[in-house]
C-alpha cells in the first residue's frame, strides 16, 4: 500500500471512528471509548511506540465528545443539578489515583474480571424488567 | 456513600485503561433505580470531571497526536447531538436494552482482547526461556 492510500486510510477510521463513537456517546453516555481505541490503534500502529498512548489519545477525543453530549442532555433536562456532587469528587479523585496508577500495576487479571463483570451486568440490563 | 465508593472505583479504572463500561450507568439504573436517560447524563458529567482529572497527568507522560485527536474529535462532536436526539426520543427501557446490548459486545471485545494478549504474552515468555543452542 503506497503512502497516499494509507494516509487516506488512516483519515477513514478516524472519521468513521469519530462519528460512531460521537453518537454512542451520544445514545448512551457511554460507550464511545471502546470504538475510539480501535480506531486509534488502527490508524496511529505504526506511529505509536507504547501501546499506553493509545489509551491517552483516546481520553483527550473522548473529552470534547463528552462535552458536547452533556450539554445536550442538559438541554433536554435530563441532566439532574442535585445530588450529583458525591460523584463529582470521588470521580476526580479516582481519574487522578488510576492515571497514576496506569504504569505501576499490572492490569491484565483486573482487566479480565471486568470485563467479565460488565458482561454479566449487560446481560442483566438486557433481560431485566 | 456507597455510590461515592462506586464513583471512585469507576474513574480509577477508568484511568487505569481499563475502561468504566458505563458501571457508573449500571449502578445508577439498577441500584439506585435512576430513569435511564438521567443515569446516563449523570455519568456524562461524571466522566468529563475522572477523565479530565486522567488527561491532566497522561499529557505530561504519554505522546499524544494532536491530528489525529482533532479530526475524531470534530467528527464525534458532530454525531454527539444526533445521538442524544435518538436518545431522547427512546423509551426507557428500549434504552436499557440497548445499553444492555452494548456492555455485553464491549465487554466481550475487551475478554477476546485480552485473553489474545496474555496468550502472547505467555509465548513470548516461553521463547526467551528456551536456550537458543544446546549445550
Amino acid at each position: 500500500m503506497n503512502t497516499q492510500n494509507r494516509s487516506s486510510l488512516q483519515r477513514l477510521y478516524l472519521i468513521l471512528g469519530g462519528l460512531t463513537a460521537g453518537f454512542a456517546n451520544g445514545l448512551l453516555g457511554a460507550g464511545g471509548g471502546i470504538i475510539i481505541v480501535w480506531a486509534l490503534g488502527k490508524a496511529l500502529e505504526n506511529a505509536v511506540q507504547d501501546g499506553k498512548d493509545i489509551f491517552a489519545n483516546a481520553l483527550a477525543v473522548m473529552l470534547p465528545i463528552s462535552v458536547i453530549s452533556t450539554v445536550s442532555y442538559a438541554a433536554r433536562g435530563s441532566m439532574p443539578t442535585a445530588g450529583v456532587l458525591h460523584f463529582i469528587l470521588p470521580a476526580i479523585l479516582g481519574g487522578l489515583a488510576g492515571a497514576f496508577l496506569l504504569d505501576r500495576i499490572g492490569t491484565g487479571t483486573v482487566k479480565t474480571l471486568f470485563s467479565v463483570l460488565v458482561i454479566l451486568s449487560g446481560i442483566l440490563m438486557v433481560v431485566g424488567r | 456513600m456507597l455510590g461515592s465508593a462506586v464513583s471512585f472505583l469507576v474513574a480509577a479504572l477508568s484511568g487505569m485503561g481499563i475502561g468504566s463500561g458505563g458501571f457508573l450507568v449500571i449502578w445508577l439504573s439498577l441500584a439506585e433505580q435512576m430513569p435511564q436517560l438521567t443515569a446516563q447524563g449523570i455519568n456524562l458529567l461524571f466522566f468529563l470531571f475522572s477523565s479530565g482529572a486522567s488527561l491532566a497527568v497522561h499529557i505530561r507522560q504519554r505522546q499524544l497526536f494532536a491530528g489525529a485527536i482533532l479530526v475524531m474529535s470534530l467528527a464525534g462532536m458532530i454525531a454527539s447531538p444526533l445521538g442524544s436526539l435518538a436518545a431522547a426520543a427512546l423509551p426507557s427501557d428500549i434504552l436499557r436494552k440497548i445499553f444492555g446490548g452494548m456492555l455485553i459486545v464491549s465487554g466481550l471485545i475487551a475478554l477476546r482482547k485480552n485473553v489474545r494478549s496474555r496468550k502472547k504474552q505467555k509465548k513470548t515468555a516461553v521463547k526467551k526461556e528456551k536456550p537458543l543452542y544446546k549445550k
